[in-house]
Order: structure tokens, then C-alpha cells, then sequence
């Protein structure tokens, strides 16, 4: 799949989530600190993302997604 | 034990059937305007019962933000907004008070069963991996005690007590007693409840409990009429700000009440059914009572139970005539908001206040042919005015517990 097609999607599936703008969801914030999303919102984004693009996204670290690229990183080597 | 502290109510809040808002509630009570109609909260067309109590002026998304109203279940959104009204209304400034001396006990009977629903329907359709990481913090009924003291910033006792349709009389009354035992000097209490949901229906419907007049949900609940056939499941939450007398007064705050009296009891006797006697009802009804040092005869009003089932209202009558004789003036105003459940017991303490301060009784609506077991002065359909220094309000709920408060006008 297309990176910038999986980015939209991505930031689609999360901005569903955090009732927020796609186009807010850029690959620089950070989940808690730009985002406000807890650990549970982060997890809720999981869910999110493993049903937009039918993936498991295995048990992750707070600490190991701070940022929005994180996460797009281990999606993108999953799709 | 005697107590030196005295607790006065300052401020009111209330989310019901009958409006949002003490000032809109009320009016409608007076007027005797129902709040029931068609449920429409979910398609019920299968269902047995199809009316309810519902709150259908209430938009969470507009009120709390669409985000956080997704992590809020409906009964803490309801106990959020009724206790922001009550907070407001009693003027307390919580900048110039010691955080620690102000707590919440927020009551349900059942917690977020919506959600609840929604979840293991999502486990079972799913499977557990797709379980929503905030359906345990949104399900469980002691939220809306956290949600209120986050949203004040109350860092006293807090808690939830979950005694089904006497849920939040029983906060009422540990606020009452925390205030007392000096644990705090202001208290945050009431209730919420929202269990119009599938599941709640089927299950209230399943037990009988419910009324089924569904082509006339306006006259569904009657209580103490003959022609009674259970209650109507309602939605909504109430609240009061209870404060130590001498508290309140430093600080200029209007005083509402007083509650001077707090009687809890169990029947001991079955899962729903009351006490054929009423015993556990007239033992709670006598606890107030004796903790106020007030007599029988000065009690003015009592708000009833009513639910309008048949076994509450003759049991209840029978406990209310033993304690108090068959002179008071008694009203159900669940015969216009339906069964509040567990937010039934702050609501109708909300209404033996208004009644204290603005001396008008709430009737009791659909009452035409009244029950022969039923023979007490229930201010039949339309308000009336008495001047009222005394009231008590009853709580009874499955499981057989039994609270009663008593108010005095200050």
C-alpha cells in the first residue's frame, strides 16, 4: 500500500478517535503532550487502527510511541 | 451520640423527565405535567414495555465536548450537569475553600449499563481483543462520584452507595453523617441514573415490574390508583450541596433546609418484595424521626416511594399511616417523572425542599380511582398550597433497603 494513502487513512482512524482534524494529526506530535491522549487513548487508537486496516498491532510501550511517527512507523510495517 | 454539627442543604441541581434545571423541574411538578412518554431511545417495537422517563433536552457532545462525552457514560454526564447547577447554586467557591473539606458520595443504582451493554456486545460479536480500553472506568456506578470531584476539585471523603432505588437517599444520608462526624464541611451528593438501554428494559420487564399501558404512557404511572400496574423506568440525576450549618452561614450562603434527620433500615425479608407489614419502611421512617427529635405530628408532607407498583403503595401506606397517622399530606411525584432509580432518592429530597420554601405540595397525577388499601390524603392531581415546616422522604429499594430524610425549614 501506498505510504501517503496509509498516512490518510491513519490520521483518518485517529482524528475519528481523538475528535480531532486529520490534517492535525501530523507525524511531529506527541500523543500525550500535543494530543492529550492517555494511555487509554492511545490504546482506543490501536483498536481503531487495527480495524481501518485489519492488522494486529502487537502490545506496545507508552514509551516506545511518544510521537504520532511512532506509531505510523509500526503500522507501516504491518500493512 | 449526640452531634453538634448541624447540615444545611445549599444548592440544588436536577437532569429529569420533567426538565433539566431546578426552576424548569419544578414548574412542571406544580403543574402537574408529565414527564413519560414513548421510549425511543433504542427501537423497543419488540419489546413489552415501550414509555419511559426519558431526558430528551440533553446534548452531551454540546455540554462536555464530543470527545470526553465519548468517555463518559450518560449517568455521569447526567451527575456532571446536576451537580454543576447545585455547586453554582449554593455560591460555593471552591478558590477559597480547604480542598480536603469538601467531598462528594454520588449514588446509582446500576452504574453505565449502557455501556456495559454496548462492550459485551462488542466481546461477544468481536471478540476480547476489541474491548474498548474505557468501558471499565465508564461502567463502573462509582464514576460520577469521581468525575464530580475532579470537576470541582473535591478532595474529601468521596464514594458511591449502591442500594438500588434508595441509592441516593443513602448519599444524602452519609453525606449527612460525614458532615457531622466532622470528616467534612461541605458534601456533594445525589445520584444518577441511566439505564434505558435494551437490557434494562428487558430486565425491569422481565420481573413485571413494569407498567405496560403503553398507549397512554401519560397515565402509565399512577400510584396509590387502582388501576396501578407497576412503575416507569425514568432517566436522570439530582443533587445537593450539603454544608455544616455554621459553614455555610460564615460564608453568606443561602440556607435551603436543613436535614435533621436520616433513618436507614432493612426489610430482611425478600430480593424485591417489601415487608408485608412494612416493618423495614416504618423502622427507617421512626429512625429519622427520632434522630430529628421530631414528632409525628410536625411532619407536614411526606414525599412517598410511589413507584406505582402494586405491592410499594399499600405496604407503604401501611408504614406511613403506623408512623405518622393518616392526617399528612402525601404525594408520589414518580407519577410524573417516573422511577428514577437509584437518582430517585435526590430528586424527590429536591422536592421536599422546594416544598419547604415555596409552600406548595407536588401532587400525585392519575390518580382517579383510588386503590381501597390506598386511603391516605396523596394531594390528588393538582398542587396545593400548605405551609409546610417539616418534610420526609422515602426510599425503598430492591434488596430491602429502606432510607428516609427528613428536612426542616431553616
Amino acid at each position: 500500500m501506498d505510504r501517503d494513502e496509509v498516512l490518510s487513512r491513519f490520521q483518518t482512524a485517529v482524528a475519528d478517535v481523538l475528535e480531532a482534524e486529520p490534517a492535525d494529526i501530523t507525524l511531529d506530535k506527541r500523543w500525550a503532550e500535543d494530543l492529550d491522549a492517555d494511555s487509554l487513548a492511545i490504546v482506543e487508537c490501536t483498536l481503531a487502527l487495527n480495524d481501518e486496516f485489519g492488522i494486529t498491532i502487537p502490545d506496545i510501550e507508552p514509551d516506545d510511541v511518544r510521537t504520532v511517527a511512532d506509531a505510523f512507523d509500526i503500522v507501516m510495517n504491518l500493512v | 451520640m449526640t452531634f453538634d454539627r448541624r447540615v444545611v442543604v445549599t444548592g440544588m441541581g436536577v437532569v429529569s423527565p420533567v426538565g433539566t434545571g431546578i426552576k424548569d423541574a419544578w414548574a412542571s411538578l406544580i403543574d402537574g405535567r408529565s414527564g413519560i412518554g414513548p421510549l425511543t431511545h433504542f427501537d423497543a417495537t419488540d419489546y413489552p414495555v415501550r414509555i419511559a422517563g426519558q431526558v430528551d433536552d440533553f446534548d452531551p457532545a454540546a455540554i462536555f465536548g464530543k470527545r470526553r462525552a465519548k468517555h463518559l457514560d450518560r449517568f455521569a454526564q447526567f451527575g456532571l450537569v446536576a451537580a454543576a447547577e447545585a455547586v453554582e447554586h449554593s455560591g460555593l467557591d471552591m478558590g477559597a475553600e480547604d480542598a480536603h473539606r469538601v467531598g462528594v458520595v454520588f449514588a446509582s443504582g446500576i452504574g453505565g449499563m449502557g455501556t456495559f451493554e454496548r462492550e459485551v456486545r462488542t466481546l461477544v460479536e468481536r471478540g476480547p481483543e476489541w474491548v474498548n480500553p474505557y468501558f471499565c472506568p465508564m461502567m463502573i456506578p462509582n464514576m460520577a462520584a469521581g468525575e464530580i470531584a475532579m470537576a470541582i476539585g473535591a478532595m474529601g471523603h468521596n464514594s458511591c452507595t449502591v442500594t438500588a432505588c434508595a441509592a441516593s437517599a443513602h448519599a444524602l444520608g452519609e453525606g449527612y453523617d460525614t458532615i457531622r462526624l466532622g470528616r467534612a464541611d461541605t458534601m456533594v451528593c445525589g445520584g444518577a441514573e441511566a439505564g434505558l438501554v435494551p437490557i434494562g428494559i428487558a430486565g425491569f420487564a422481565a420481573m413485571k415490574a413494569l407498567s405496560t399501558r403503553n398507549d397512554e404512557p401519560e397515565r402509565a404511572s399512577r400510584p396509590f390508583d387502582a388501576g396501578r400496574d407497576g412503575f416507569v423506568a425514568a432517566e436522570g440525576a439530582a443533587c445537593l450541596v450539603l454544608e455544616e450549618r455554621g459553614h455555610a452561614l460564615a460564608r453568606g450562603a443561602t440556607v435551603l433546609a436543613e436535614l435533621v434527620g436520616f433513618g436507614s433500615s432493612c426489610d430482611a425479608h425478600h430480593q424485591t418484595a417489601p415487608h408485608p407489614r412494612g416493618e423495614g419502611a416504618v423502622a427507617s421512617m421512626r429512625g429519622a424521626l427520632h434522630e430529628a427529635g421530631i414528632a409525628p405530628a410536625e411532619v407536614g408532607y411526606v414525599n412517598a416511594h410511589g413507584t406505582s407498583t402494586p405491592p410499594n403503595d399499600r405496604v407503604e401506606t401501611l408504614a406511613v399511616k403506623a408512623v405518622l397517622g393518616d392526617g399528612v399530606p402525601v404525594s408520589s411525584t414518580k407519577s410524573m417523572t417516573g422511577h428514577l432509580l437509584g437518582a430517585a432518592g435526590a430528586f424527590e429530597a429536591f422536592v421536599c425542599v422546594q416544598v419547604l420554601n415555596h409552600g406548595v405540595l407536588p401532587p400525585t397525577i392519575n390518580l382517579e380511582d383510588p386503590d381501597p388499601d390506598c386511603d391516605l390524603d396523596y394531594v390528588p392531581n393538582v398542587a396545593r398550597d400548605a405551609d409546610v415546616e417539616v418534610a420526609m422522604t422515602n426510599s425503598f429499594g430492591f434488596g430491602g433497603h429502606n432510607a428516609t430524610l427528613v428536612f426542616r425549614r431553616p
